[in-house]
């Protein structure tokens, strides 16, 4: 018998189920039991299974979303400190590649273990930066950012091919120039030993061959000592390894021409003076100086190579150095793409969150619409006994027994309302049996809901955990990265620090070079004094030495006139020879006579001898003449190498005062680039500070997420307790 | 017709010889000569006149110590290299070939010729005219050089005891003459 389900045939059965209907000014759920329930803005009224299904589906729509976004923005936000971790030291193994190729260059073998490192490194910075396509599926690259990426690879791949030309080619600069010193002090021996044998034979006697061949090494002395000059300036090199085919075919030319000096035939005089073992040391020397030659040629084009390559590092390095500030602008640009992503993640927690609440509303209000209906069964047993009270005449028996039963009904219902929802009422066949069937269906229904409500909780309790759990880590690391950001900031601003030191150091660097310059110029000019007064005194040489030669002409006059001087004392002689004679013959009468020529005679004599001592004295005067003209013409050969030697310092001066404009030139390059970078640095500071900014943004969000979520872990813990009150369990 | 007149001047002072030699007045008696060997002295009485040996004629197929003829103020003289007639005459013999008085010769710068008195047209070339002397120059003791050659009134040394052989030219003139110079 079901009189209230089923609406009775009498009309008394109507009456009751009426009042009911009556006496419930709530709205009631059409013959389900299921009851509408009205929802504040737009959800509206629908029933409660509806709102939970409703709710349900979006909390287990939004639940995944919020997770997954917030996991995809954790996981780029490492991918993108990776990148930028990776794309820093990969700046600087590049600008320490294209500095250690310069020092490669410059014979310094030691760098070249820490240069293949720092190039596998760089291998190794670009597999973070291309990141594990497993490990970081989650994470969008960007076109831009592939782009960039490919380019850096290809950078990359170039800049090891050099590191590795470089390595291998390590020894040949070294090799270089250690043969151009050596070429240089073999040319200068060489040139030293044929000065020598010049000097050897005295001036003027030069054999057209031998000038040639003079020349030849002189010329070969100074194309070596220029090169070796060079060889000591940095920005020269290039210059000179471009010029070292030329050069070396000239040295070649000047070899070539010596060894056809050597070989050409000479005068008996010339050939006595070289002995044929300096000849042979010379030829050997020539020899050697054309194997070396040849040696520096090979050198000179593997270091030509090494330079390239070089230079290719550097200019890598400067395009890596714009590709990688390109491409940490790129990942900062994805950075502010991904606070979308938060925005979408916050939505989706906030929809959760929201989908959590209605939930439980709907659980709420449904609870307390069982409590209302056993209330309600409660008045309508009531009804019932006023009824039956009523009709107690007629159905007396019937009556007791439904009493009977809705008294058992009541003292079973007491165990449900106090929130046993695994007990049932009894069916019976009496009045309370459809009652009790369709309490039974509501409680078995209420036990459902709390069990779904429980179960949901716990859902709710265990995700608000692990999405708190996440946060926190998600906490840590972006504390992480504020701080490697801070770092990073801080050492920038140092780095700029020093480069402004670098800066004021090459601007006193600059200054010491136009000092240099200056002393230059003034040496040069001393030189030039020097040229000068060795002129004069040349000139005053040539004077004396014209003097002495004046001289010595006047005193073979001189010689003349002492021979004509002598002539006429033999003359006089023989003729007071004679008058002695005549005297003689003459007798007495010539006694006189003969006296005064005997006097003649002596006097003759005397004239004699003194003729004898002046011609003795003229040709020694002649002699010392002689002497003093070839001591002259040797200071005068000497002045003249030495204002050869002077020519030579002035011309080295010039070459110094040169060098030195081109030094200070080059110094205050590195001066401006240096303050550029000073610039440069300070900028970079100035992105990190905003960098900064934005993470720390990012992290007060996250913090409010994990607050949110704490507070939606706490919602969860109280739905949790409020049905926990129910049993549902037996 | 340069012979006949030599042969004619020599025969004619050939009995005046040795006279004018023994007078010794006046501080100087001699004239001094200096040969490639040796050194000489000419009695001033017995010499005519000392003169340049030069532009000496060259004869051939005459003795070894005749050197040629000479013309003496248009006079022809004869020229004899006096060591040669000296050392290498006495022993010479005709076969001595012509070349060795070009030799003997060389080292004559003066010629002497004879007094008028000895009447000899002949110029002694007896190397180089080394000045007057007198008896003070030569402070030692004569000595007697017959050993050397006959022809030598004697050896006398100077103050540095340097031999010098006073030639005894009337004796030179006669041993001339006996020699043959005729022709």
């Amino acid at each position: 018998m079901r009189p209230f389900s089923n609406s009775s045939p009498n009309g008394n059965a109507v009456t009751p189920g009426a009042a009911v209907a009556a006496a419930s000014d709530k709205p009631i759920g059409d013959a389900t039991g299921e009851q509408l329930v009205t929802l504040p803005f737009f959800l509206g009224k629908r029933t409660a299974r509806q709102f939970r299904r409703l709710f349900s589906g979006v909390l287990l729509l939004s639940l995944p979303l919020t997770l997954g976004t917030l996991g995809q923005q954790y996981i780029t936000q490492q991918a993108a400190i990776q990148k930028i971790a990776a794309s820093s030291t990969m700046t600087s193994d590049m600008r320490y590649l294209a500095k250690a190729a310069d020092l490669v260059l410059h014979g310094n073998a030691t760098v070249r273990d820490p240069m293949n490192q720092r190039a596998n490194a760089l291998g190794k910075a670009l597999v973070r930066l291309e990141l594990d396509p497993v490990l970081y599926r989650m994470v969008l690259v960007r076109e831009e950012e592939a782009q960039r990426v490919g380019k850096i690879a290809q950078l990359i791949a170039r800049a090891r091919s050099d590191t590795v030309l470089v390595a291998h080619t390590q020894d040949a600069p070294a090799d270089a120039s250690a043969l151009l010193h050596a070429l240089q002090k073999d040319t200068a021996a060489y040139a030293e030993n044929l000065h020598n044998l010049t000097l050897l034979k005295g001036s003027g006697t030069r054999v057209p061959a031998e000038v040639a061949e003079w020349d030849a090494i002189a010329a070969m002395a100074t194309l070596s000592s220029r090169w070796v000059d060079s060889l000591h300036l940095t920005a020269q090199v290039s210059g000179v390894l471009q010029q070292m085919p030329d050069a070396l075919a000239g040295f070649a030319l000047r070899e070539h021409a010596l060894v056809e000096a050597m070989a050409s035939p000479r005068p008996a005089g010339a050939s006595e003076l070289m002995t044929g073992s300096q000849i042979a040391t010379l030829m050997r020397n020539g020899r050697a100086l054309s194997e070396m030659a040849q040696n520096l040629q090979a050198a000179t084009d593997a270091m030509a190579q090494t330079h390239n390559a070089a230079l290719r590092l550097d200019a890598a390095s400067d395009q890596m150095d714009q590709e990688i500030s390109a491409l940490q602008d790129t990942l900062l640009e994805g950075k502010s793409d991904k606070s979308a992503m938060l925005v979408v993640g916050l939505l989706s927690s906030v929809l959760a969150l929201t989908s959590l609440v209605g939930l439980l509303y709907v659980r709420f209000s449904q609870k307390d619409h069982q409590q209302m209906l056993v209330n309600h069964a409660r008045q309508e047993a009531a009804l019932r006994v006023e009824w039956a009270e009523s009709a107690a005449d007629e159905a007396r028996q019937a009556n007791q027994t439904s009493q009977l039963a809705i008294f058992r009904l009541m003292q079973e219902l007491q165990d449900i309302a106090d929130g046993d929802l695994t007990k049932r009422v009894t069916v019976s066949e009496d009045l309370t049996g459809g009652i009790a069937d369709a309490i039974n269906y509501t409680v078995e229904e209420l036990h459902e809901l709390v069990l779904g409500v429980q179960r949901t909780a716990a859902q709710v309790d265990s995700t608000t955990t692990r999405v708190d759990s996440n946060s926190m880590v998600l906490l840590e690391s972006s504390h992480n990265q504020l701080t490697l950001i801070h770092t990073a900031g801080e050492s920038m601003l140092h780095l700029a620090a020093q480069v402004g030191t670098i800066s004021a150091q090459a601007q006193s660097s600059a200054t010491a070079a136009r000092q240099s310059r200056a002393a230059a110029d003034t040496g040069l000019t001393a030189v030039q004094d020097a040229i000068n007064s060795t002129q004069h005194l040349r000139e005053q040489i040539q004077e004396t030495s014209k003097r002495i030669k004046r001289l010595g002409e006047s005193s073979k006059e001189i010689g003349e006139i002492t021979g004509l001087i002598t002539e006429i004392t033999t003359q006089t002689n023989l003729l007071a020879a004679n008058a002695a004679i005549q005297a003689a013959s003459a007798g007495e009468a010539g006694r006189g006579f003969a006296v005064v020529s005997e006097e003649v005679v002596q006097l003759a004599e005397r004239s004699a001898n003194a003729a004898r001592q002046i011609t003795a004295l003229v040709s020694g005067i002649q002699t010392d003449a002689q002497n003093a003209m070839n001591a002259m013409e040797r200071v005068a050969q000497d002045v003249v190498e030495g204002t050869r030697l002077a020519d030579r310092a002035g011309l080295a001066l010039t070459h110094i005062d040169r060098l030195s404009a081109d030094v200070a030139l080059q110094i205050e390059g590195i001066s401006a680039v240096a303050t550029h970078e000073s610039d440069s640095a300070g900028l970079i500071a100035k992105d990190i500070r905003e960098i900064f900014a934005v993470v720390e943004k990012t992290a007060e969000g996250t913090r409010s997420n994990a607050d949110t979520v704490r507070s939606l872990k706490t919602a969860a813990n109280e739905l949790k307790n409020s049905v926990a009150r129910f049993r549902v369990a037996a | 017709m340069l012979l006949p007149t030599m042969q004619a001047g020599l025969r004619g002072a050939s009995d005046q010889a040795g006279e004018p030699g023994r007078t010794q007045s006046g501080s100087a008696q001699w004239l001094a000569f200096a040969a490639s060997q040796r050194r000489y002295l000419f009695a001033l009485e017995h010499v005519g006149e000392v003169l340049q040996a030069r532009d000496i004629t060259k004869i051939p197929f005459t003795q070894p110590w005749f050197c040629g003829a000479v013309n003496v103020r248009g006079v022809l003289h004869g020229v004899i290299d006096l060591e040669a007639f000296l050392f290498l005459g006495g022993n010479a013999q005709d076969g001595i070939p012509h070349r060795s008085r070009v030799h003997a010769n060389a080292n004559s710068d003066h010629m002497v010729t004879f007094n008028a008195a000895l009447n000899w047209p002949c110029a002694l070339a007896a190397g180089s005219l080394q000045g007057l002397r007198s008896p003070a120059d030569f402070p030692g003791a004569t000595d007697d050089g017959s050993a050397e050659s006959p022809l030598l009134v004697g050896i006398r040394r100077d103050t540095l005891n340097a031999r010098w052989l006073e030639v005894d030219l009337p004796a030179v003139v006669a041993s001339a003459r006996a020699r043959g110079i005729t022709a």
